[in-house]
């Protein structure tokens, strides 16, 4: 596993069970959800500013704090005090103190500490234009080096760091099926070093290849990919 | 977002109908559009309203069943604005019994 | 008989339509609230914010092929001339549904969504139940959510791994051939612009 994170990269892990489907449920369920998005709008100017930052603070969460009984805002909340502690707003200690738990409880103990992500797992930076009314998306002089029907593997890099390549595409040939504008790059943005922009290729795959022979019939999983993840696969098969 | 989002989560909130505010009449709507108009200018918050709604609610629960009407959520948020305006000394509650007493006796068809 | 008799309403006063509309006109004289204002925020808060945006733009592509055509070949594009932005709107796909290919979205990742276009996500969408299963047994998944396909339907799911946010465009039920712009837009449900539902015709 090449990211820097506990178990947020869940898609097709197995063991879950009935999604909780509920058509009407409420946009909160209660009070305190209400407050924690709102806290988000006003934490994160002060704290992760960059792409990536936020997501990675989530990321690195203990799995008790990732999948806690309170849910997605739950933890939001973890990776808001993760941030106040880590931007030296509001330190864990005091934090335990203030909410009057047992010091040493809250998340920000547990959290994995930022890795260090070495430039050399990174492509290089290169400057671009940014399209009005937009943040992350930038204009690439140089065209992708891949169409759209070439054959890819996603390999990523295998250090530590934040990424948004899911594991379960990792080393599965592909088909690129379409070009997306080009964007910021994550794994870079998320620890500040620097912007180095990618083409984001959209790859399709067949759930068979994905799952083996026993996947449902008939399904294609399509996954949008920075163009550093990806080669040409060598051995078409 | 809004600041509207300040009311679900409670009992307080808006009904909705998969992620949709819904209106069931055109006052419903328009008594939505009053407040936030109101809050927009200044003259409340949001979070203000809240207070006065669940209030209003609540107010409702303790109706006793002989005299408690059926519940209806823009019934509740009308009394709610109505109290918050009173408390705010933006409107006596006896303009508004007169107007509405007028209103009630015009005839069919006016156009408002 | 008084020829100016009045037609008594057998109206409680109190009726909260009719303190509506009282309390509205008050504070209009008062100065309080602008009658074009709030007009403005019904306006914003029916059909600008939450599902409504992308049921619009759903309920407009089927009646007009162009619309359609413009909206699954550049969306960006459609979106800027309709004026429509907001939070999480970088890149918008749309992807239609037709007989014989069904789209869903998830983020398995985090939840990413396409907030302009839909409001907040549902729980559902954000739950590792979802995330995890919807790329690997889809059709079962979206079985259990209440929506069959058959086995001959391809099930494209699309996982918003980059900042690109994706809008299914469900197929419009038949028996709606009658109906407009907004009867339209209230049947597209926000679940079936995710993709775990399908419109139906009331």
């Amino acid at each position: 596993m090449s990211t820097n994170s506990r178990v947020h990269d869940i898609g097709g892990t197995q063991g879950w069970g009935e999604v909780p489907y509920d058509p009407n449920e409420p946009v909160f369920h209660n009070d305190w959800e209400r407050r924690v998005f709102g806290l988000m709008f006003q934490v994160l100017p002060h704290t992760a500013k960059r792409p990536g930052e936020f997501r990675h603070a989530l990321e690195r969460l203990a799995p008790e704090d990732y999948f806690c009984p309170d849910g997605y805002y739950g933890r939001w909340r973890a990776a808001i005090e993760v941030l106040l502690d880590e931007y030296g707003h509001v330190d864990k200690v005091e934090l335990d103190d203030l909410l009057g738990v047992l010091p040493g409880t809250s998340p920000g103990h547990r959290v994995a500490k930022i890795a260090e992500v070495p430039s050399e797992n990174l492509p290089p930076d290169r400057l671009t234009r940014k399209p009005e009314h937009r943040t992350v998306r930038r204009e690439l002089e140089e065209s992708s080096r891949f169409q759209v029907g070439d054959r890819v593997v996603a390999m990523g890099n295998s250090g530590m760091g934040h990424t948004r390549l899911p594991e379960y595409v990792r080393s599965i040939p592909g088909t690129v099926v379409k070009i997306h504008p080009a964007e910021v790059l994550p794994d870079s943005t998320a620890h500040n070093l620097g912007e180095r922009p990618q083409h984001v290729l959209c790859v399709a795959y067949h759930a068979k290849d994905l799952w083996g022979e026993a996947a449902e019939e008939n399904v294609v999983i399509n996954v949008d990919l920075y163009e550093n993840y990806l080669e040409m696969e060598t051995e078409p098969s | 977002m809004t600041g509207v989002e300040i009311l679900d989560g409670s009992q307080a909130a808006p009904p909705r109908d998969n992620g949709e505010l819904i209106f069931e009449a055109p006052w419903q709507s328009r008594a939505f559009g009053v407040v936030a108009d109101l809050v927009d200018s200044g003259s409340f918050t949001w979070a203000e309203f809240r207070h006065s709604l669940i209030s209003a609610i609540q107010t409702w629960e303790t109706l006793e069943t002989q005299d408690q009407p059926p519940w209806d959520y823009y019934s509740c948020w009308v009394s709610a604005l109505e109290q918050l305006l009173f408390e705010k000394v933006l409107l006596d509650p006896a303009e508004i019994d007169l107007r509405s007493r007028e209103y009630v006796d015009r005839p069919h068809g006016h156009d408002h | 008989m008084n020829e100016h008799e009045h037609h008594h309403h057998e109206v409680d006063p109190k009726t909260a339509e009719v303190r509506t509309e009282a309390l509205e006109d008050l504070l209009v004289e008062k100065g309080l609230i602008d009658r074009a204002r709030v007009d403005a925020l019904i306006e914003r808060f029916e059909h600008d914010l939450g599902p409504m945006v992308g049921a619009h733009l759903v309920a407009k592509s089927w009646l007009e092929p162009q619309f359609r055509d413009s909206l699954l070949d550049n969306a960006d594009r459609v979106l800027e001339e309709e004026d429509i932005k907001g939070a999480e709107i970088e890149h918008v796909e749309v992807k239609a549904n037709e007989p014989g290919i069904h789209n869903v979205v998830v983020c398995t990742l985090c939840s990413c969504y396409p907030w302009a276009l839909l409001g907040l996500p549902p729980s559902w969408y954000k739950s590792p139940e979802y995330r995890s299963r919807v790329v690997r047994e889809p059709r079962k998944v979206l079985q259990e959510m209440g929506l069959s396909l058959d086995a001959d339907t391809e099930i494209r799911v699309w996982d918003s791994s980059s900042e690109t946010r994706f809008l299914v465009l469900p197929e419009r039920p038949p028996g709606t051939e009658e109906l407009g712009l907004e009867e339209l837009a209230q049947l597209v449900t926000r679940d079936s612009m995710i993709g775990v539902a399908k419109v139906k015709a009331l």
